[in-house]
This record gives structure tokens, sequence and C-alpha cells, in this order.
């Protein structure tokens, strides 16, 4: 398994060079796009051939398939060759986790992330930077003082915090909505939907956690899904929408963690896989809406005839649908196991969430028919085959995983 | 065998996913009849199932889903003469009204869309049907509300049909929360969330010994069915559903949809006779649903809503039946509505046309039918509730300021957020920015 994150890590590095300096944006976007594939094909591969593994092995799978959405359907206007190459090297980093040792050395690859983001809200918003660089400067910080003082409870609790900080809870999410509406989406998908606080969260912080902090972890948790699944009900641009959406999950999956129940421990693994996968295909559906018509929808107004884009609209249907359980997607499984699993451990903060799926349910059809309902338009627009190849591997993934999870739940059990 | 029921339309779904998604060409009349037959075929078997059947009825495994220390999601069907008979009869309505739409929808831009919705409603409404779970209720009772929002918004060029499809998914997903707390509940509780055969023919959820926990139960899965068969006070969206096509809307309106509710307290009716006040409450609730469609469904300007509020009416009437304690009459009631309202439904376009022909074989204008209001009620009662029709009974109103307040409150919450925003922006004015931008 260890290999394979290896094989990745090396491919997508070797990929940076000849991505930054391609003769045109298209030669960039392809050579990224087809890195992107053979990695998916090496992680399906390594999957197919490992008989053992623990609960992080389809995580490469999960980064692969993120890093071809975001190439695959960025759009050229707002992406530059550096963009993919920062893509790339987001996705090298995520993986990099994996292998490297506790300690110091994690430093590395966190700021390396933090700064290709920087770098490229920088390059698009000084202001917007500004609101990146003091929470990642600031989670960064406490990740340090976490490691400096690793083993107390001060050190726990820095180390909390940071990773609070880069998974958007509350009450420190306020960087996120920003950095969705001024980013090329194609960074923003492969710098937080992998979710790699998730990962640390747990290979560094689960078993040290005092069993009195688990409720109040779930608590934060549940507070910041109802937060994000309200506040993305009212907005009226869709990249907000999403950024809130992403908030919401990422809360269910910090509050599914922290439950002693094996059931739903593996829940909230199958929701983080959910939330990764089926983020990156909405945030990119958006993506290539936002190509297609000039600038972010604003929901307020007419959008354009389901038929003019019948498939850009189903993939936008079926990947934001996945995250709030739709019957045969894997999130159907993972909210079932979520639900099920937490409700005996925490009853109150389990009927949160079913009513915060719900909220997030309606705010994505109401998002679906606002944007793919207006006057007719007899220009084809819809998704190209190279959009069509990358959201058919999300929506094909989501949908096989959720017909036979059990293909998934011997990782996670 | 038992499961073609549900395979041959869910094998017809794929199979028009697969050539809708990568856009490859199959003629109208392919589609149809692929459709058709698929329903027919699944009607078919569930017929043969019927005859075959011997004694009250076999919960069949089909296998597990998945399982996990001590959790396990299985498959199973619940065989009885109450499922077989009405899979039997849906799958066939379902066919027929594929069948009628192939002419009724030619050459519309959505064609192929219409038909994988509607495969994909019956496969929902099948898993409603033979689920021997309350898990299983729950998987197809999403399927048939994301159809049904998504045929009513068929028509998205329309800013009507859209708004509808938002409203009846809104409704739906909110109501289901009672659905899916009662299914959490019951697991939470100890029991068994598998139906077994007590005292009528057919599966039932086993009550549970403590009586408040089945009232609990009773009102979480109202307020699923108030969702689902359009009960008072979250019937609003029943009437602008009809903004769908015709075909779509006879088959969930009149038929289908609406009559799950009734469907899943025929399987839950245990747990109302457990406790007198669960049945109270579901005659209550019948009773009103009743009086305020046969009210409002007076005074609709055009065919399809007053059809709809006929649906309430009705829908309203076998749920007292239910809590009455009469299943038989609610079972057929249900049928007999089911085929009258569908086929009235189908014939509403041509309604006038109907009329006319009828009116020069008499030689004679219709008599007008129905004034009993008009009859028994004094002039001023009339006039009050005439008024009190045309609000529809002010329940939407009620519930549209809950809503604006709703988003009055997340508005304030997201107005302090984009101020913390700004601030760490440095523009201490909110909009500031643009003003800037604008220089």
């Amino acid at each position: 398994m260890i290999e394979n994150a290896y094989i990745n890590i090396f491919l997508y590095v070797l990929a940076i060079f000849p991505v930054a300096r391609s003769r045109s944006l298209k030669e960039a976007r392809q050579t990224a796009f087809s890195v992107a594939l053979l990695s998916l094909a090496i992680s399906v591969a390594c999957l197919l051939f490992e008989k053992s593994g623990n609960w992080w092995a389809p995580f490469p799978l999960m980064v692969s398939i993120i890093a071809l959405t975001a190439t695959g359907l960025s759009s050229l206007s707002n992406t530059t060759r550096r963009s993919y190459a920062a893509m790339l090297l987001l996705s090298a980093v995520s993986i990099s986790y994996l292998v490297l040792p506790s300690g110091w050395l994690l430093g590395v690859p966190w700021c390396t992330a933090m700064l290709l983001v920087w770098f490229e809200v920088r390059r698009r918003s000084l202001k917007k930077a500004r609101v990146f660089a003091f929470y990642m400067g600031g989670s960064t910080l406490l990740a340090f003082l976490g490691l400096a003082f690793s083993g107390r409870p001060e050190g726990l609790l820095c180390l909390a915090l940071a990773l609070g900080i880069k998974e958007a809870c509350f009450p420190f999410h306020s960087w996120f909505p920003s950095l969705v509406e001024s980013t090329p989406m194609g960074v923003v998908v492969t710098f937080v939907t992998p979710q790699v606080g998730v990962f640390l969260h747990l290979k560094y912080l689960a078993q040290h956690l005092p069993q009195s902090m688990h409720l109040e972890v779930a608590t934060i948790g549940i507070v910041t899904a109802l937060f994000g699944a309200a506040l993305a009900s009212v907005q009226t641009s869709l990249k907000r929408v999403l950024a809130y959406l992403f908030v919401s999950q990422s809360g269910l999956v910090a509050f599914g963690l922290e439950n002693s129940s094996p059931i739903g421990h593996t829940g909230a693994l199958t929701a983080w896989l959910v939330a990764g996968l089926g983020m990156a295909g909405f945030a990119m559906s958006i993506e290539a809406l936002t190509a297609r018509r000039g600038s972010d929808p604003d929901l307020r107004e007419a959008g354009r005839d389901f038929e003019s884009t019948p498939a850009l609209a189903t993939a936008f249907m079926l990947c934001g649908l996945a995250l709030v359980g739709l019957p045969g997607t894997l999130g159907f499984v993972s909210e079932d196991l979520l639900v099920q699993g937490s409700v005996q451990e925490f009853p109150a903060l389990g009927l949160f969430l079913i009513v915060v799926t719900a909220i997030n349910a309606i705010t994505i059809m109401k998002c679906l028919f606002s944007v793919f309902a207006g006057p007719r338009c007899e220009v084809g627009e819809d998704l190209t085959r190279r959009e069509r190849l990358a959201l058919s591997l999300v929506i094909g993934t989501l949908l096989l995983l959720g017909m036979m999870p059990e293909l998934l739940l011997r990782w996670f059990a | 065998m038992a499961s073609l029921i549900i395979l041959i339309p869910l094998a017809a779904c794929a199979f028009l996913s697969f050539i809708w998604w990568f856009k490859l060409t199959l003629s109208e009349s392919w589609v149809a009849r692929i459709s058709t037959s698929a329903f027919f075929l699944s009607s078919l078997t569930s017929f043969v199932l019927l005859g075959l059947q011997s004694g009250t009825g076999l919960l069949v495994p089909l296998g597990e889903w998945y399982s996990l220390s001590g959790y396990a999601f299985h498959w199973e069907g619940a065989f009885d003469l109450l499922s077989l008979t009405l899979t039997g009869l849906a799958a066939f309505a379902l066919g027929l009204v594929c069948h009628f739409s192939k002419d009724y929808l030619h050459q519309e831009r959505g064609f192929l869309r219409f038909y994988l919705l509607t495969l994909l409603l019956g496969v929902g409404v099948e898993l409603v049907l033979l689920a021997a779970s309350m898990d299983q209720i729950f998987f197809g009772w999403e399927l048939v509300g994301l159809s049904s929002a998504l045929l009513i918004a068929f028509f998205s060029h329309r800013p009507g049909p859209a708004s509808g499809g938002v409203r009846a998914f809104t409704t739906y997903r909110l109501c289901d929360i009672g659905l899916l707390t009662a299914v959490v509940l019951i697991h939470h509780s100890g029991g068994e969330a598998v139906f077994s055969l007590q005292q009528n023919p057919w599966f039932q959820v086993v009550p549970r010994a403590d009586q408040g926990l089945n009232f609990v139960l009773v009102l979480l899965l109202m307020l699923a069915c108030a969702g689902k068969s359009a009960l008072v006070p979250f019937g609003g969206w029943l009437p602008r559903a009809m903004e769908g096509p015709t075909p779509s809307s006879a088959i969930f309106y009149g038929a289908l949809s609406v009559h799950l509710g009734p469907y899943l307290m025929l399987r839950c009716s245990p747990l109302i006779e457990s406790t007198r006040w669960g049945a109270a409450v579901v005659v209550a609730v019948g009773l009103l649903t009743a009086l305020h469609g046969a009210m409002v469904g007076r005074v609709q300007a055009d065919v399809k809503s007053a059809l709809a509020y006929g649906s309430m009416t009705q829908v309203g009437l076998i749920f007292v039946e239910i809590g009455l304690g009469w299943y038989w009459l609610a079972v057929l009631h249900m049928i007999g509505h089911a085929s009258i309202r569908t086929l009235e439904i189908l014939r509403a376009p041509s309604v006038l046309h109907d009329y006319h022909h009828i009116e020069t074989s008499l030689g004679t204008v219709l008599p007008r039918m129905g004034l009993h209001y008009e009859r028994l009620l004094p002039r001023s009662w009339q006039i009050w509730l005439y008024r009190l029709a045309l609000e529809r009974g002010y329940s939407e109103a009620v519930l549209l300021n809950g809503l604006k307040l709703w988003r009055k409150a997340v508005g304030l919450l997201d107005g302090v957020e984009r101020f913390v925003e700004n601030r760490i922006m440095g523009l201490s004015v909110p909009g500031r920015e643009k003003v800037e931008a604008l220089r």
C-alpha cells in the first residue's frame, strides 16, 4: 500500500515540470489530466491486488479522482499553467501525509500546501489573501506549538485547534467562503476536499484525546454542520452555497469521528470519502457552469433550461445529492451508518444530523432548480468528452460503492 | 423470481440512464416500448406470484447489503396479499401511463428523461410496496420523492414548474425527517425494524411495549405521510405539482405517490391500535384533510387543481378509515380511487371536449351537481367559507411565514459572517470593496 503512495507522489511531482513549462494552457491541462488518469489507474490496480490494508487504503484513490476532476473541469479562463502545476503538487502533498513519519517533518507538506494556495489567492485578490493568511498562519502556528508541546494537554488542544481551522470548523471557517470565491476551483478542490485534517486527526490526535473531550468535539461538529447548512440555505451566490455546504459536511465528518461505536466511526470514514468525491464533483460542475455562463450564477436570477446542459445538470444533481444520502449512492450508506451508530452515544445530536442532511438536500435541489431552469437555450454547451469522463468516474465510483458498499467497508471496519 | 418485480424496471432504468448519459440515440418508440414492457412484465410477475401464493405470506430474504459489528442492512421482500396486489396494479398502471405518454410527449425535448424518471419512480414505489422493513421503505420513499420533484419541474423553461418542484421537494424532505427519526427510534429502542405477521393477513411492524413510544412513532410516521400524501397542513405543494406533464401527474398524484402514506400506515397499524391517542391523531388529520380538500377544491379555477384537491379529500378519508381500523375498506378505497383518479387526470386536458360531446348527445345542458354547501349552509357562512377556501385555509400562509422567519434569522447570521470577513480584509464598512472597485 505504501508503494502505491510513493508511486503516486513520484508521478505527480514529476509531472509538475512539463505542466508548468508547457507551451499552451491546453497542453498543460491535457498533461495534468493524463497524469491524474494514470495515477487513478495505478491506485485502482493497487487496491485490487491489496489483500489486507488499513483504513486509509482508499485515500490515494480518492486523491487521484479528485485530481482528475479538478484538472479535467478547470476552465482555461481563470486557470494558469502554474495553477495546474499547483493542483498536481497539492495532490502529491495530500498523499505524502501517508508516508511521512510523525513529527516536525509533517510541517513540510503542511506549509507547502498553504503557500501554494496563498500564492494562487494573492495573484487574484490581495485582500482575500490576507484573510487566508490570517487563518492559515494561525493554524500553522498552533500546529507547531502543538508539536512543541506534544504529549501534554496544551499541545493536544493546539493541534485540535489547528486541525479545526484547517477543516473550516465553526467558528474558524470564515476563510473558506472567500477562498472559494477568489481562487480557481481546481486549486480549492485539490486543497480542501481530500480533508487531510481528518487523516491527521485519526492518526495523531484521536488516541490521545481524553474521553471527556469526545462530546465537546462532537458538539462542535454538529454545530458546524448546522451552521453551514443554515448559511448555505440563504446564500444567493452558488459559490458561497458550495463553501457553506462544505463547512457543513466537514462538521458532519468531525462529529462522526468522535463516535466510539464502530458503526458510527465507519460511517464517518465513509462520509469522509463521500464528502471528498461528492464535493469535488459538485464544485467542479459549478466551475464548468461558471465557465459557460460567464460568471458565478446568481440564484435570484433565472438560469437556463435543463435541456440545454442535461449532463452537466445531472452531474451537479447526483454529486450534490450523494452528499446528502441519495439512495443508491455511497452517501446513503454513510448517512445510515452515521445515524444508526451515533444515536446510541449522542441521541440528541443524532437527531440534528438528520435535520442537517434534510436542509442540505433542500438547498441543493433549490440550487438545481434555479440554475437549470429558465428560458430555452438552443446552443449546445453541454459537457465535453474530457469533462464527461472525469464526472463519469466520480459518479460511477459513488454509485458502484453505493451498490456494493462491502468493497469499501472491509477497509474501514 | 420474486426480485424480478423490482429488477426488471431497475434494469430498464439503468439501460436508459446509460443511453442518456453517453448521448447514444434510441428512437422514441423503442424508449416507450422498453419502459412499457418492463412495467407490464413486472406486473405479470406480481400477479403470477399472487396466483402461486398459498397461505398468508412469505418473507423472502434477497441478500445482505452490508453488515458491520451487529448492524446489518438486509434486503428482504414481504410477499403477501397486500403487497403483491398493489405491486401488480401499480406496475400495470405505470405501464399504461408509459404507453399513453408515447403519443402525449411525442417530439418533446425531454422525452427520454420523462421515461427515465418514470422508471425511477416505478423502482421506488415497488421498493416501498415490497419492503420488509422500515429501512427499505425509507430507501424507496426517498427515490419516489426525488423522481416526483424532478418530474414536476420537467418543463424547466417555465418558472412555475421549477418553483413547484422546489416546493414539493422541500415539503417531502422536511417531512421525511419524521420517517428517518422513526426508523432510528425503532432501532434505538432495541426493536426489530423488520415486519412480522400478526392479526392482519399482511406483514406489519411489531409495536413496542411502551405506549408513549408508540404514540411518538405514530406522530413521526404521520409527519412523513403528511408530506408524501399532502395532508393538512403540508398539502400546499399538491396543486402546484400539477405543473408537471399530465401523465406523470396522473400516476403520481392520482395513483401511486399520494397513496404511499396510507400504505405505510397499513404496515404500521399495530402502532396505531396500541394507543388510543395515536388513532385519534390519524382520524383527526384525515378528517381535517378531507374537509380542507373538499372546501378548497370547490373554488379552484382549473381542472387539474380541482382534481388535485379531489385526490387530497379521498386520501384524507382513507386515513380516517385506517384510524378507525377499517383496513380492508381502506385498501379497496385506495385501489378504487387510484384507478378512477388516474383516468380523470389523464382525461383532464380534453374535459371541455368531453363535455361538449356529452351535451350534444344529450341535447341538453348538463345539470350542476354537488351543491350541498350551497343548499345546507346559510348565506353568511358561505361567504366566510369562500374566503377561507380561496386562502387555502391559511395553512400555507402560516408555513410561509415560518419560512420567512427562518430566512430572516439566518440572514442576520450571514450579515455577521460577512462583517467579520470584511473586517479581516481590512474593510471596515461592508460593501466598501465595491466602491473601491468602482474607483
